[in-house]
């Protein structure tokens, strides 16, 4: 009865959070203001007390200070000129390390001759069939939308690599719509400060929120998803308690601007940035009383990793280096509080040596720039190069991807000057990308996200709706436990299948494939699935294969069409006459949504 | 009956590991030697899960069908919640153990505070002034070690403490002696050292030790499946009962349905689906059932936070029969670099009256369940600038419930000069020696079978008295 009534239901209600405060987040709780409550309400996607007229005033008072997101700001080439890639021996000119060695010095990367087309840079990359297109499109997008097989279809498996990594591919209408839904997000430090109560979580919650709804509306997904990829590896947790004001300045000028650029780059705009430096204390550590706390992290997540040699003397050391690197507090009549600020009577001088790094570090003045040394030294370790590399390797590839893969790709990171783009292009033309067909299942983010996308919906006209919409998303997100950019630890989410296994949040997800496809959320498909795929006249074969076809890009199996077969029986209560090949009625397309739930439920989706 | 054959999770999903362990690498101090252990462990892990699963459906099978010896060399084969499990499950139910982890580092000094001279009271005024809790304020815990005092924000579980079922265990640590989070966690979970290269996490060996049991045998209440419960068991993560439910008025053909779909399916995804199919059913009927005894007044009522929701959840499955006899809950929060004084009672208490609550509402239960309460390593000593403490290294663990003997326990040699570790709390007692102990006694297992949840270490008659 319970469920008939939520079935009735037009716009599910998720429940708001406020009544429920996670233990980890007491301390937090303890300093939070009323407006945060707010903010959590608004975060369970309900109707924010703002009218449309103050959003949309406010969405043209920030416009003047929001960077452009949504088309990244394009890469510096000059800066890879400095690091030209040199052919390693044995390495011909006509394998994809060369080829790659020529897109890296060319101007207008992403539009050379010898890597459009059909893919006859790489003897790795297969022929194009629907099979493989399907292969690429789940792992360079969060989920194909149907535009998005035409597109391979047009431009061949290296022309889609091609046009996803190029900054100047558009990211469309509606990824700017999420932009104008979410006025708050990703603004500058000061701008945040402006914009909202000092404390209040709004501007970073928008901010992950905008994130999820790029990653559902934008075309340039492989982007996205690099972006999601560095943003995990270079983890602040957001919305949190620390990074309130600069968490979303962090994604715009750490990690969106870096991401198809270098990654000794992104590590020392981190390395500057308040958001990181507060998430992990630095901002607090002075020669007096180090906080170790991004000085080990730094070492452990972001750069080298455990293994790679260092000891605890060398966390000491990395700690002593970083001190100093504070921000501008909200006292003592500090200049733009919130923004960076180098504190060189906090910073601790004397000799350092970490790993085979060593600087003389002998003046407060000089601490900024011995660490940027530091910073420049770790990015270009192979501890590093192998990190990066099997961070994109695991998301793209395997969960365990080998020693040799990571082996090359570190090499390709380290003689391109750490390139991000450099090593997503080396992975897409490899074998193992190649013969790795089937073996990531989707994790509760690439599931919720692209199951949107595979029904193609829109993000319509209405912004209140769509930011509405985004708010359901997000929460629905945060319920399974991977709302972009959320995680607590400084690791990053996990990306192995070990990490996700819930038979709770299976279940979740076959819920949220209903409601889905049955436009029980906010953003619909523009046309509802009963008329996309109507009854009358068809035979429930072909119907069913309709469907999976406009879902999943490829018909359903025998067993998996009887599957679905054998739930209409019973649903509708057929005979035993009627059969697959049988003529259905009009009336029974109401369960067009539910079908495509199903396709959505099984193996041939969850596994990508 | 019918559940699909659902092969046991394949080798490389044992080596990819957990999110705390992102990386076969940490299994040994060079890559080289940690690709060794890794492919080691997990070919080993491999052949023992085989012949674990033939035995196990055998035996399953015998109880099934009195004797009949049908061999199905199938996990699933366990993993069906019929009514003979139920009652085989309940006429030796050997009660449950409940494994709280508090993720970030405790600051075990806080919490089991030194209150006299002799343990080291006076070290601690000059290294920490600011974190200390005057001993007046320090709740009293008799039995065991003299000379400490547990933080009052334990207020709560006063009336375990006075009904001698509280023990804490200071100076606790791996074998392990990095002070990296994720390490250390994951050294822990792993139960083993650097050294033992196991692939599964202890509390899967608890179960491959203990035998068939039902779905339900192993609950983690909390949103993903922890490290310690990684490996071939395939415990059930549910955070919340009402989550397992299906959103459909056609439950049973949606459900049919969703299984032909997962048939022959191997691999986790598969082994999820059939996971959830079979204990769909069960959840949404405890559910019902929570929700009507709540309403009801009949369950008392738990604190307003996540930590205290998965208590109730994990109440109601115990309360119920079900098969419970490990639980896993996570609580992050506790890496306290900064404002540990503000931030450490208010985190405490909330795990103590959580507990408090679930012990009442277990009832009769609370005989027969017991909490280990652990963190990765404690913190520094010495505080630092920012009203905190970075990472230490021996930590303290909390033992409470059922058969516990109460009071302070294991080997404390002070905070002298020659006894300190980098300047630390040691570890003087291995967190293996206490979780031996306390899952040998609740769940009945020999001391082979937890020299085989702990590999490498060598447990045998070492007693810290934690457990009567």
């Amino acid at each position: 009865m319970t469920n008939s009534r939520v079935l009735a239901q037009p716009v599910p209600e998720p429940t708001p959070p406020v009544t429920e405060v996670p233990v980890a987040d007491v301390a937090a709780a303890r300093r939070r203001s009323a407006t945060l409550r707010s903010a959590m309400t608004e975060s369970a996607g309900t109707t924010s007390a703002a009218s449309d007229a103050e959003r949309t005033a406010l969405t043209g008072r920030l416009a003047a200070v929001r960077p452009q997101i949504v088309a990244p700001y394009p890469d510096d080439d000059a800066s890879f000129a400095a690091d030209e890639p040199v052919l390693a021996p044995g390495v011909t000119a006509s394998s994809p390390e060369a080829a790659l060695a020529t897109v890296l010095r060319s101007p207008a990367r992403g539009l050379q001759p010898g890597l459009n087309g059909t893919g006859t840079t790489s003897s790795a990359v297969p022929a194009k069939s629907l099979e493989w297109t399907r292969h690429l499109l789940y792992r360079t997008t969060f989920g194909p939308r149907p535009a998005d097989f035409a597109l391979v279809d047009r431009l061949g498996f290296n022309g889609w690599i091609d046009h996803q990594l190029n900054p100047g591919t558009p990211a469309g209408a509606d990824a700017v719509k999420v932009g104008q839904a979410m006025p708050l997000a990703w603004l500058p430090i000061t701008a945040t400060r402006a914009a909202i109560d000092q404390y209040s979580w709004d501007a970073a919650w928008q901010t992950s929120a905008a994130t999820a709804g790029l990653q559902l509306f934008s075309n340039r997904q492989l982007y996205e998803i690099v972006v999601d990829v560095m943003s995990n590896l270079l983890n602040v947790t957001t919305p949190g308690e620390k990074a309130w004001d600069s968490a979303g300045d962090f994604q715009t000028t750490v990690i969106r601007r870096h991401a198809l650029g270098r990654y000794s780059d992104m590590l020392l705009a981190a390395g500057r940035h308040p958001a990181m430096l507060s998430y992990l204390d630095n901002v607090w550590s002075n020669k007096e009383s180090v906080n170790e706390n991004y000085g080990r992290e730094l070492l452990e997540l972001h750069t080298v990793g455990v293994g790679s040699g260092y000891t605890e003397a060398d966390v000491r050391q990395s700690a002593y280096l970083m001190s100093g690197r504070s921000m501008n507090f909200d006292w003592g009549g500090d200049p733009l509080p919130g923004t960076f600020r180098y504190r060189s009577e906090w910073h601790r001088t004397g000799p350092i040596r970490i790993m085979s790094f060593s600087h003389a570090n002998s003046t407060p003045a000089g601490g900024l720039a011995a660490g940027d040394a530091y910073l420049g030294y770790l990015a270009r370790h192979l501890g590093t190069a192998k990190r990066v590399s099997r961070a994109l390797a695991v998301r793209f590839v395997s969960d365990n991807p080998s020693a040799a893969f990571i082996n090359r790709l570190a090499d390709v990171y380290r003689r391109s000057g750490t390139s991000i783009p450099a090593v997503v292009r080396a992975i897409f033309s490899s074998t193992e990308f190649w013969s790795s067909r089937r073996q990531k299942p989707r994790r509760p983010l690439e599931d919720v996200i692209g199951s949107a996308r595979a029904l193609d919906l829109p993000a319509g006209a209405d912004l209140a709706n769509l930011r509405d919409g985004l708010g359901t998303l997000t929460w629905w997100l945060s319920q399974l436990n991977h709302q972009p950019l959320s995680w607590q630890p400084p690791n990053g989410y996990p990306d192995v299948t070990a990490a996700w296994q819930s038979a709770s949040g299976m279940i979740s997800r076959w819920n949220l494939h209903r409601a889905l496809a049955n436009g029980w959320w906010q953003l619909k498909p523009s046309t509802a699935l009963s008329a996309k795929y109507p009854t009358a006249g068809r035979r429930y074969a072909v119907w069913l294969d309709d469907i999976a076809l406009g879902v999943l890009g490829r018909r359903l199996t025998g067993t998996h069409r009887m599957a679905l077969f054998r739930y209409l029986r019973t649903v509708l209560e057929l005979d035993d006459t009627v059969t697959l090949t049988s003529t259905m009625p009009e009336w029974a397309n109401w369960l067009s949504g539910t079908m495509a739930a199903f396709v959505l439920d099984g193996p041939e989706w969850m596994i990508r | 009956m019918t559940d699909p054959i659902a092969p046991a999770a394949p080798a490389d999903v044992l080596a990819s590991l957990h999110p705390d362990c992102p990386d076969w690498r940490r299994l040994g101090p060079t890559p080289q030697d940690a690709a060794v252990r890794a492919l080691g462990a997990a070919v080993e892990n491999d052949a023992q899960n085989r012949d674990q699963q033939w035995s196990k459906g055998f035996t399953r099978r015998r109880l099934i069908q009195g004797g009949a010896a049908v061999g199905v060399a199938s996990i699933a084969s366990q993993l069906v919640t019929s009514r003979v499990s139920f009652a085989a499950n309940a006429a030796a139910n050997p009660g449950a153990l409940i494994v709280v982890f508090l993720r970030g580092g405790m600051d075990g000094l806080s919490v089991l505070q030194p209150a006299s001279a002799a343990t080291g009271l006076n070290v601690l005024a000059g290294k920490r002034s600011r974190l200390l809790t005057p001993t007046s304020k320090l709740l009293t815990l008799t039995g065991g070690l003299a000379g400490f005092g547990l933080h009052p924000s334990l207020a709560a579980l006063r009336p375990l403490i006075a009904a001698g079922r509280f023990a804490a265990i200071p100076a606790v640590s791996t074998p392990d002696v990095s002070r990296s989070h994720f390490q250390a966690q994951d050294c822990l979970e792993r139960g083993g050292s650097g050294e033992t290269g196991t692939g599964s996490g202890w509390l899967d060996r608890v179960l491959q030790q203990s035998g068939a049991g039902t779905t339900f045998r192993a609950v983690a209440s909390s949103s993903r499946l922890p490290r310690s419960l990684v490996g071939s068991n395939n415990a059930v993560v549910v955070p919340e009962l009402s989550e397992m439910s299906l959103n459909t008025d056609q439950p049973a053909a949606t459900i049919a349905a969703l299984r032909s779909l997962y048939t022959g399916v191997g691999g986790p995804t598969g082994l999820q689906a059939s996971i959830a199919l079979s204990a769909s059913a069960t959840a949404s009927a405890l559910a019902a059932r929570e929700k009507a005894d709540i309403a009801a007044k009949r369950r008392p009522v738990y604190p307003a936070n996540s930590f205290a929701g998965d208590l109730r959840t994990l109440a109601t499955m115990i309360r119920a029969d079900i098969g419970v006899r490990v639980g896993s809950i996570d609580v992050g929060g506790w890496d306290m670099h900064t404002d540990l004084i503000g931030d450490m009672p208010t985190l405490l208490k909330s795990v103590a009256d959580g507990l408090a609550v679930f012990f009442r509402d277990l009832g009769a239960k609370a005989d027969t369940t017991t909490v280990v309460v652990m963190s990765e390593f404690g913190r520094r000593m010495e505080q630092n600038d920012n009203a905190g403490a970075d990472h230490g290294h021996g930590g303290v663990a909390l033992v409470m419930g059922g058969g516990v003997r109460g009071g302070v326990r294991g080997r404390w040699a002070g905070l002298g000069p020659s006894v300190l570790d980098h300047g630390d709390v040691p570890g003087t007692n291995d967190y293996r020696t206490v979780l031996g102990e306390v899952v040998g006694k609740r769940l009945g297992l020999s001391a082979s079978q937890v020299g085989r949840v702990f590999p490498g270490f060598p447990i045998g008659g070492l007693r810290l008295g934690v457990m009567r």
